[in-house]
C-alpha cells in the first residue's frame, strides 16, 4: 500500500479508510461527544494524517482502524480546544495545526499547477503529494541529487511566476 | 506572518520559498483529496459530510412532537404494571439464536477439513465439538482467520450452560483483528461474554460504545439500563 501511495495511487488506502469512515465518526461522537459534523471533519483530518504518516513511512502497518479512531478523536479534542493526548496513541506525536490556506489561493496555486510543464508538475507532486525523497526521484530519473535539487528549485520558482501573475492581475 | 500571506510577498528568499510552498501545496493536496474522499463518501458509502436537515421535518416538527408524547404516555401506559428484565434474562434472550455461520457460504471459499467439521459441529448446535475442534486450528497457529476465533468464542458462549469466561480471550481477540470484517459483531458478542463471567464494568464499557454506533444500539441500551450500579 505504501508503495501504491507514494506513486499516487490511492486506492487501496480508500478502499480500506472510507469502508471504516462511519464507523470512525460513530466512535467519535461517542467518545468525544460531538456533533455529527465535527466527528465527520475529525475523521476527514485523521484520514488525511494517516495518508501523509503512512507515505512518509512513519506508521508501519498494524491495526490501522484501531489508530484511525484514535487520531480523529485527537483531532477531535484539538478542534474542542481540548489539548490532552489520547494514552492510546504513545508514541505518535499530533501534528501541529497549521493555520489554514485561504481557498481563493488555493484555486490559484492549482491553476498554476495545471499550467506549469508537466516535468516540473510531476517533479512536484512527487516530491509534495507524494512524499517521495529526492533521492528516490534521482534514483528512479537516473539524475543526481543535486541536480534534481535546482531542478525542484527553479519549478518552485516557476510555479510561484504564474501564480503572483494570476494573483496580482 | 502566515505561510499563505509570505507567499503573496513581493520578494521571498530561497529558504522561504520552500517553506511557504511546502505548506501551500501540502494544503492543496489535502484540499484535493478531502474533496475526492467526501464525494466518494456520499457516492458510494451513504456517508454525507453534514447531515440534512429537510424542510418537511421542519414542517412536522410540531406534530411529530405531539405523536412522541403520545407513544410516550401509551408506552408508560402498557409497560408500567410489567417489571423489566434483567440483564441475566436478556443475556439468555440474546443468546438463544446462535449467530449463523456463513464461512461455507463464501465464494471460492477453500476450507480444510477440520474447518469443515468445526462448521458442522457448530450448525448442528453441538457447540462443544466445535469449540474443541476450533481450538484445534487456533492451536495450530498458522493460517488462522479472523472467523477462527470469532465463532471459537462463540462455541463457548453457546454451551449449555454458557462458558463465557473461556470465550472472552478469543472475542477479544477477533474485536481486535486488523481490518476485521466482524468486529462490531466480536464486540457485541464479547459484551455478553463479560455479562455472562459477571464482569460488568467491562461490559459496560463495550456495551457505551455499541449503544453510540448503529448496530445493536438499541439492544446495548436496553442492557445498560439493566445493569447492576
Amino acid at each position: 500500500m505504501v508503495e501504491q501511495m507514494r506513486s499516487g495511487n490511492y486506492q487501496l488506502y480508500e478502499q480500506v479508510f472510507l469502508k471504516h469512515f462511519q464507523s470512525c465518526v460513530d466512535y467519535v461522537m461517542f467518545r468525544c461527544k460531538a456533533e455529527y459534523a465535527e466527528a465527520y471533519d475529525s475523521s476527514m483530518d485523521a484520514m488525511l494524517d494517516l495518508c501523509r504518516r503512512i507515505k512518509l513511512g512513519r506508521i508501519q502497518y498494524g491495526n490501522l482502524r484501531f489508530l484511525f479512531t484514535r487520531v480523529a478523536c485527537q483531532y477531535c479534542n484539538q478542534r474542542k480546544k481540548e489539548s490532552q493526548v489520547l494514552e492510546e496513541l504513545d508514541g505518535i506525536e499530533p501534528e501541529p495545526v497549521r493555520p489554514d490556506v485561504p481557498e481563493d489561493l488555493l484555486d490559484i496555486l492549482e491553476e498554476s499547477l495545471e499550467r506549469i510543464d508537466e516535468p516540473c508538475k510531476s517533479l512536484l507532486q512527487q516530491f509534495y503529494f507524494y512524499k517521495q525523497s529526492l533521492k528516490e526521484l534521482a534514483a528512479l530519473a537516473g539524475r543526481t541529487e543535486v541536480a534534481l535539487r535546482k531542478q525542484k528549485q527553479r519549478c518552485l520558482a516557476g510555479l510561484r511566476s504564474l501564480f503572483m501573475k494570476k494573483y496580482n492581475a | 506572518m502566515e505561510a499563505s500571506e509570505k507567499y503573496t510577498q513581493p520578494h521571498l528568499s530561497g529558504k522561504e520559498l520552500e517553506e511557504t510552498s511546502e505548506h501551500l501545496l501540502d494544503a492543496l493536496h489535502n484540499r484535493q483529496l478531502r474533496r475526492r474522499w467526501q464525494k466518494q463518501l456520499a457516492d458510494d458509502h451513504q456517508v454525507p459530510s453534514r447531515k440534512p436537515r429537510t424542510s418537511i421535518i421542519r414542517k412536522l416538527r410540531p406534530w411529530l412532537a405531539v405523536a412522541a408524547s403520545l407513544v410516550l404516555i401509551l408506552s408508560i401506559v402498557y409497560w408500567w404494571p410489567v417489571s423489566p428484565k434483567d440483564h441475566n434474562a436478556l443475556l439468555s434472550e440474546y443468546l438463544s439464536q446462535p449467530f449463523a455461520n456463513k464461512e461455507g457460504r463464501k465464494s471460492g471459499a477453500i476450507l480444510d477439513s477440520l474447518r469443515n467439521l468445526a462448521i458442522a459441529a457448530y450448525t448442528e448446535g453441538d457447540f462443544s465439538e466445535a469449540a474443541r475442534i476450533r481450538q484445534q486450528l487456533v492451536d495450530r497457529d498458522s493460517a488462522i482467520t479472523e472467523e477462527d476465533v470469532l465463532y471459537l468464542g462463540l462455541s463457548y458462549l453457546y454451551q449449555n450452560p454458557p462458558r463465557g469466561q473461556a470465550a472472552i480471550p478469543h472475542l477479544e481477540r477477533a474485536s481486535q483483528w486488523p481490518l476485521g470484517q466482524f468486529t462490531a459483531e466480536s464486540r457485541w458478542y464479547l459484551a455478553l461474554a463479560y455479562l455472562q463471567a459477571e464482569q460488568i464494568p467491562a461490559a459496560r464499557q463495550i456495551l457505551e460504545q455499541i449503544a453510540a454506533s448503529n448496530w445493536r444500539n438499541e439492544e446495548a441500551e436496553v442492557l445498560l439500563r439493566q445493569l447492576p450500579e
